[in-house]
């Protein structure tokens, strides 16, 4: 067993495949505390993912198999959701972007780096985990990183939450929390059984009044970026 | 009629909805989202409830005639029944 530590949680996994030590290397672990639970992957789990993509290889289902297996004991023990989005820190607050797989929220959040530079990181642009904390919404990085394999092992704050939609003229409006609740459970994960079910609406109920959301219809450019930021940003940023 | 297994109804930020869960969520791929008065509809659905009962609710917990209560109340109870959400 390995230990790693991801969204401040120390846990083990158990597995088979090189290729899955090296996906983790960046998280790994060699301080004093104890793992809090121990992710275990058995062939059983690699045919359950092999029946849902028939095409990967063991290596990959093991991958994913693990990855569901933690989400699944983070939810349950830890109060930790995945949220499908491209997360990002200007000046160190996180911003998520949220759409639909293929709308363009990688191609928005790498404007964002070309016209920010340096005071812009990746947290996760693909799967990042999200925690409340002392009434503030954490961002947490995690090696799933998406197509492009953009992330950091980092946290940040949340300062908004935003919804993208392709669009000819940038526009950003926003979102009332019933519209702001329907995109979170969106690109949630569904969990499988009412307890579980009640802790992520518990969590999604949380985000949806602490952090502000918005609807951004926008096109390529650094326009766009301008015109997200803006509105996102907040009275307490300078620029 | 009834709401069938596998639907659960939450208030979440002053909002309605339901979500399937377990093997519905497998069939049923979506999230309805209600306003006050079809939650209460829906609530009472969870237990099963005849039409009759279920206008002469709406009648004494909302301040509509049984006219207005009947069509509300049938087309909520034919728009479940539409998207095989109860039987």
């Amino acid at each position: 067993m390995k230990k790693y530590k991801m969204a401040n949680v120390v846990f083990g996994a158990q597995y088979n495949f090189p290729f899955t030590e090296f996906f983790l290397k960046d998280y790994s672990y060699d301080g004093n505390e104890d793992v809090e639970f121990v992710v275990s992957i058995n062939a059983n789990d690699i045919e359950f993912e092999r029946a849902l993509t028939p095409e990967f290889c063991d290596d990959e289902l093991e991958n994913v198999a693990l990855f569901r297996k933690l989400c699944d004991c983070l939810l349950d023990k830890k109060d930790i959701i995945l949220f499908h989005s491209s997360a990002i820190t200007v000046d160190d607050r996180a911003y998520l972007f949220t759409a639909p797989s293929g709308t363009g929220k990688s191609t928005h959040t790498r404007l964002y780096k070309e016209y920010f530079g340096d005071r812009f990181a990746y947290v996760n642009d693909d799967k990042p985990f999200i925690k409340i904390e002392n009434d503030s919404v954490v961002v947490y990085g995690n090696p799933w990183t998406g197509k492009h394999a953009l992330g950091n092992n980092i946290s940040a704050k949340v300062n908004g939450i935003c919804k993208l939609a392709q669009a000819k003229k940038n526009a950003i409006r926003k979102m009332q929390s019933d519209e702001t609740l329907l995109t979170l459970l969106d690109q949630t994960e569904r969990p499988r059984n009412i307890e579980m079910m009640d802790k992520l609406l518990t969590i999604l109920e949380k985000m949806v009044k602490l952090v502000p959301s918005f609807y951004l219809e926008c096109d390529i450019s650094y326009d766009a970026v301008t015109t997200s930021y803006n509105a996102m940003k907040g009275d307490n940023c300078e620029n | 009629m009834k709401i069938k297994q596998g639907f659960v109804l939450r208030k979440v930020a002053e909002n309605y909805i339901v979500v399937p869960v377990g093997e519905m969520a497998k069939k049923f791929n979506g999230v309805i989202k209600l306003n006050e008065s079809s939650a209460f509809m829906w609530k009472k659905l969870e237990q099963g409830i005849e039409f009759n009962d279920l206008v002469k609710a709406l009648t004494e917990e909302y301040d509509v005639d049984t006219t207005r209560a009947e069509n509300d109340a049938k087309a909520f109870t034919d728009a479940l029944r539409q998207a095989n959400v109860a039987e």
